[in-house]
């Protein structure tokens, strides 16, 4: 009685909510937007520029906030893009001058050196994660008018201009409030990142519109973009896009249907190499190839022997196969390393550096691994090359001391977050067993590799990456610093080298950049020799576009999802 | 009078379980290695700058300490700020929450109910081809693989014959149009409900109507059923009437539970939809350790299975009348 | 035997066969003979008590009775029509006629309905008259099965009555409708029994004051000798003998009832129900062709009884045994 008239009721219902929005669909079939849509794999976190930093957030937010200094695309020579000419350095009192250009927010109102001035100082008295780094060394920040900055440093700091001068802008007038508000806060700093900023003041190329959380993002054209009509590199800045729509599709197999079936233009995130076939034989794509602005590699606990010893860090190098790595793993979406900084920053990266057993056969590799280790003092139970010279199974391996090699964990991440670094570090460990060095590879959790690496730093190797790298190369200083050698530190291995640490250290304070590059390629040089780290390999940035809708992308380190290929690109007629 | 005892003396019960249930919560994931601000791996992030990090989320203290702090806060009815998104954690889920209810609570709703008519249809017909067939689809709904069939119907429906959005709850260009009206609206979120509502129906009806059924053949055993008959009744009747009710007890267990985890979501469902719901925060709150959202996270769903066993508790004894407390 | 008017219930070679699969899969059935050729009138106002032990048949003769099963074969006359033919508002009359109390007051009421529902459900099916007769209807049944005052009993669920409680209701359930013919199916074997004797003594009242025509259906011989004014004794499926309660009883024919009554001590309803005992001999497949069904435990048997049924013969005035031997005893 009741429930069978429910479920009749309830069939009706199901009816009802299949196939009236069956028709709807032809109602409602979105229209081609005069717009780009992009698609993300995740949303954003915030729009609160002190505190974006993943990668979704920082994608939007950085189209609202713009630097004083910005680079070319290519080239990557640094360019005033707020500023006005170079800076005005007086190394004797250590003061610079930066003149503004005449820029506005989009609420019409000029940015002048106030707006300067207050986000130098916010960072500086909240001490924001990522950002204070670069402003503690300066001493002083004035405005001397509404457009000229003065800058006072401690000391010669080459990142003044590559990193506090490319620092984001904020408004004063928006932000004061806040700032003031977090001041009186139990904790400053934590109510001045939790603040929501619900309509960024922006002064980049693109106006905030809307956000429908779980939805989209709905981005404009800013008409008093300051640079709309400047030529960069040969080309004209736009926007000439009316305003961005972002998306956020969860998996990369719905992401790949929406690029097919139209729901977006591009999708700013590397695709997986299963996918491409399919979007390689489609004429409405181009896919696009580009290097990966980050390094993989696997690094060493220098603290304990064997790794302790440069000759066994050097034989394992020898062992590794990065080209075997990069064809077999990586499908050929990369190239192999042999340096820190990526071939793609070309003006800091320093090509002749030790390229330890490139072109050698697997027999060569353990020869010369042996030949290194055997001169250094290593002895064996059972040699991997016997009498006859040939490969055979290695046995017992002596350290110098007489000790044997204890057995070695290589902590990688594990197959489900990224195969590529899981897979590595078992070829990896077959290689060393080769000379009879008893590794392991030891896939783990995100969370226990970091407690082992760098709050504990209890381990003995380790496959990581890093990622976001920049073009300034000034983390070639800090990874390999001994003054890293702490907890959360840049250098967990326990890297200790005097003359390295002087000459990171000078490379710090040498503003000029011809000079500071001369430094940077020493340093590149010598600690690829040392192998702390033994750099992999760096995989591509691989990812689509619609071509035959927009045109101009814009290629470059990271890919062509930046903010060039967001200026350039033009609806295709 | 009874009940009102039994009823507050299970809340005592459910009040003890869930500070039982938070400071599990507590310990298990202060116990997982690594933490929310040393697991970040970002080249320009300073050691000062993670301890900075660590102190803004209090996990500088001593652990005795952030779980007083904890339990201070709980009885406050302040359950913090996520660390990754850094607003107040009742925000996050109140901004997700509805959503997954709308999705899965329904589905669960839908499935429930046709699983028990056609459970209840195929066990009064047990033995004939109709009760065979059905059974076969109910066992294969029952143990389908969900990623294949959600992708499967994405790709046939969504971009194949181009029926429905591939994923989604809103068409984000329909709703930026301000000339779009509430019916449009609501017709479009429908319309984006479709296919993940048909997945998770497609999954969950089998249970249902299994259970449905050999409760339902359990029931048709009974004297009752034969008296039911001489009595007169038509034969829908006494299913409707007397074999039916009886039998839809024990799916009334398995439906409080459902629907009390149904808030939960589901990550895979959520992923390949891009449907905003709770699931994927709660895998990604608990992936990059942002205790304090995946705590209550859990600790919501802890209290809604908690207070779902009581309900269904009650209504049994609502249901059935030989239950009394 | 009577005029037929007086006939209120004819069963004519009444026979149930049931097919059995073997398994899903197999297309070979197996047969079971429930009832065989049963034959029985009961007049207006009569009890007629079948008597057999558990899977004799006599379960599935009433409800072949009450229409809850189809007959494999045979007739059967109620009120002079064939009831296998009846079909939707006949059907329903019927169901208004004939009326049927289970064994086990336990399981038999659904635990889900009130005394007031249960009772009244009958009358709503029947669409007699409007709620109030109905309710009033309800109440009298409740007083004449003696739950009193109903008002005391109309709301409460089965799990909240005695077990005799429960089988009032179930009696008062079954009149409620004012049915000419009621099968009751063992309706105090599952009763303790200090109370059965009153379900019994209420059975027997309502027959005097409605003029109700029972079959009883029971295993034990002295309830049924309590209660009835004909018995059949029913084996295997098939009746063996059929007479009046006080000959039956003082002069069995046949060698199966002789048992039966052997087993039963003293022929008083309130004593400890026993139930009665053979020496188990292993029972071959049964047949009906050929040989007599209750040769397999028969201590006297001849060579006639291997090769022939035997027929139900008259031994005396309405007193019927289907024994070979019975007629030279």
């Amino acid at each position: 009685m009741g429930i069978g008239k429910m479920c009749r009721r309830f069939y009706r219902l199901c009816f009802i909510f299949i196939l009236v929005p069956l028709f709807l669909w032809v109602a409602i079939t979105p229209s081609h937007g005069a717009g780009i849509k992009i698609g993300m794999k995740d949303e954003p976190k915030t729009l609160n520029p002190f505190r974006a930093s993943d990668t979704w957030s920082r994608k939007v937010v950085t189209r609202f906030f713009e630097p004083l200094y910005t680079r070319e695309p290519k080239t990557h020579k640094i360019i005033p893009w707020l500023a006005e000419g170079y800076p005005e350095y007086d190394e004797a009192t250590n003061t610079a001058i930066v003149r503004l250009k005449r820029t506005k927010w989009e609420d019409g109102s000029p940015l002048t050196a106030h707006d300067v001035v207050f986000t130098g100082s916010v960072i500086r008295e909240f001490k924001v994660p990522r950002y204070y780094a670069r402003w503690r060394f300066i001493k002083e920040i004035e405005a001397l008018d509404d457009y000229r900055v003065k800058f006072v440093l401690e000391r010669p700091m080459a990142i003044f201009l590559p990193r506090t001068l490319m620092t984001f802008i904020v408004q004063k007038k928006k932000w004061e409030p806040v700032v003031t508000a977090a001041r009186k806060a139990e904790k400053p700093l934590r109510c001045l990142l939790a603040h929501e900023v619900k309509q960024p003041m922006s002064c980049g190329a693109f106006t905030f519109v809307k956000w429908a959380r779980g939805a989209y993002i709905r981005i404009e054209r800013n008409e008093n973009f300051f640079a709309t009509g400047m030529e960069i590199g040969g080309k004209k800045v736009g926007p000439y896009v009316d305003g961005v729509l972002f998306k956020f599709y969860g998996s990369m197999d719905s992401a790949i249907l929406a690029l097919k079936k139209g729901d977006i233009d591009y999708y700013w995130a590397s695709i997986q190499a299963g996918y491409l076939k399919d979007l390689e034989g489609d004429r409405r794509f181009k896919v696009f190839k580009n290097d990966k602005n980050g390094v993989y590699y696997l690094a060493f606990n220098v603290r304990k022997s064997p790794f302790s010893d440069k000759a066994f860090r050097q034989a394992v190098a020898y062992l590794i196969d990065k080209d075997f790595i990069v064809i077999r793993v990586l499908q050929n979406e990369g190239q192999r390393m042999d340096n820190i900084i990526p071939p793609g920053n070309g003006y800091w990266h320093n090509p002749d550096t030790p390229k330890f057993g490139q072109g050698m056969k697997r027999k060569e590799r353990i020869k010369k691994a042996y030949e290194i280790l055997k001169a250094a003092g290593y002895t064996w139970g059972k040699p991997p090359i016997n009498a006859k010279g040939k490969v055979v199974r290695a046995e017992g391996l002596k350290m110098p001391d007489g000790r044997e090699v204890p057995p070695l964990d290589i902590l990688t991440p594990p197959a489900d977050y990224d195969p590529h670094r899981a897979m590595a570090g078992m070829l990896v460990q077959q290689w060393l067993r080769g000379v009879g060095i008893p590794a392991s590879s030891k896939p783990s959790s995100f969370g226990s590799i970091t407690q082992q690496v760098k709050v504990k730093r209890k381990f003995d190797a380790f496959i990581l990456g890093w990622g976001r790298l920049g073009i300034d190369p000034d983390y070639l200083r800090t990874f390999f610093h001994s003054r890293e050698d702490r907890l959360y530190g840049r250098n967990p291995m326990g890297y200790h080298n005097g003359w390295y640490d002087n000459i990171a250290d000078e490379s710090a304070a040498t503003m000029d950049e011809t000079k500071r590059r001369e430094l940077i390629f020493k340093m590149q040089k010598f600690i690829v020799e040392e192998a702390p780290y033994i750099p992999l390999y760096v995989p591509y940035v691989v990812e689509a576009c619609r071509v035959d809708r927009f045109t101009g992308w814009n290629e470059d380190l990271d890919g062509v999802g930046n903010r060039w290929s967001l200026f350039f690109i033009k609806p295709a007629q | 009078m009874h009940l009102g005892k039994f009823i507050l003396i299970r809340a005592t019960q459910i009040v003890v379980s869930f500070f039982i249930i938070l400071t599990l919560l507590f310990v298990l994931f202060r116990v997982a290695p690594g933490d929310p601000a040393s697991m970040v791996i970002d080249p320009q992030m300073t050691p000062e700058d993670v301890e900075v990090t660590r102190a803004l989320f209090g996990l500088d203290k001593p652990l005795y300490q952030q779980y007083l702090i904890c339990l201070k806060n709980f009885v406050k009815g302040e359950f913090g700020s996520s660390f990754y998104y850094g607003k107040p954690v009742i925000e996050i889920i109140g901004e997700k929450l509805p959503n997954t209810i709308l999705l899965f609570t329904t589905s669960i709703i839908l499935s429930a109910l046709a699983g028990i008519s056609w459970g209840k249809v195929i066990a009064w017909r047990r033995g004939s081809l109709l009760d065979s067939s059905v059974t076969v689809i109910g066992l294969v709904s029952h143990t389908l693989f969900l990623p294949w069939i959600a992708l499967l119907m994405v790709w046939v429906f969504a971009y194949w014959m181009n029926l429905f959005p591939l994923s989604g709850m809103i068409t984000p260009e329909l709703w930026l149009n301000p000339e779009t009206g509430i019916t449009m609206k609501v017709l479009d979120v429908l319309h984006h409900m479709v296919l993940p509502l048909s997945v998770l129906f497609t999954i969950h009806f089998g249970g249902f109507m299994l259970i449905m059924r050999s409760s339902m053949m359990e029931t048709l055993k009974e004297d009752y059923i034969v008296t039911a008959r001489a009595k007169g009744l038509t034969e829908r009747q006494i299913r409707e009437r007397h074999a039916a009710k009886n039998a839809a007890l024990p799916v009334v267990t398995t439906l409080g539970l459902s629907l009390a985890f149904s808030i939960n979501g589901g990550a895979i469902t959520e992923t390949i939809f891009s449907w905003p719901g709770i699931g994927r925060e709660l895998v990604f709150a608990v992936s990059n350790n942002d205790y304090p959202l995946a705590q209550i996270a859990f600790l919501l769903i802890a209290a809604l299975v908690l207070v779902a066993n009581l309900v269904v508790d009650v209504l049994y004894a609502y249901l059935d009348p030989r239950i009394k407390y | 035997m009577r005029e037929n008017d007086k006939i209120l219930v004819d069963v004519k070679g009444l026979t149930k066969i049931y097919s059995l699969k073997r398994n899903i899969f197999s297309r070979s059935r197996e047969f079971v003979t429930a009832v065989y050729d049963v034959n029985i009138r009961i007049k207006n106002g009569e009890i007629f008590g079948l008597v057999g032990e558990s899977g004799s048949g006599k379960t599935t003769c009433g409800r072949i009775l009450s229409r809850l099963e189809e007959p494999t074969g045979g007739q059967i006359f109620i009120k002079g029509v064939d009831i296998r033919l009846l079909k939707g508002q006949d059907l329903q009359g019927f169901r208004k006629n004939v009326q049927m109390i289970f064994q086990d007051p336990y399981e038999s009421l659904n635990p889900r309905m009130t005394v007031a529902d249960t009772v009244m459900e009958p009358l709503e099916v029947q669409r007699v008259g409007d709620y109030e007769e109905r309710e009033y209807r309800v109440w009298k049944a409740l007083k004449i099965v003696e739950l009193y005052p109903p008002g005391d009993y109309l709301f409460r669920f089965p799990h909240e009555l005695s077990g005799g409680q429960r089988q009032r209701v179930a009696v008062a359930r079954a009149l409620v409708v004012e049915p000419d013919f009621v099968i009751a199916d063992e309706p105090v074997s599952m009763l303790d029994a200090s109370i059965r004797a009153g379900i019994l003594n209420l059975l027997l009242d309502l027959r005097t004051r409605l003029g109700l025509a029972y079959l009883f259906i029971t295993h034990d011989l002295a309830v049924a000798r309590y209660m009835c004014d004909r018995i059949g004794v029913i084996f295997k499926g098939k009746l063996v003998e059929l007479g009046k309660t006080e000959r039956l009883i003082g002069n069995p024919h046949h060698p199966y009832t002789k048992a039966l009554l052997s087993a039963v001590p003293i022929p008083d309803p309130r004593a400890e129900r026993e139930r009665f005992r053979f020496e188990e001999r292993e029972l071959p497949e049964q047949t009906f062709d050929r040989s007599c069904v209750f040769l397999p435990r028969c201590a006297a048997s001849g060579r006639i009884c291997r090769k022939e049924s035997p027929e139900m013969v008259e031994v005396e005035e309405d007193h019927y045994s289907a024994c070979h031997l019975s007629t030279e005893m």
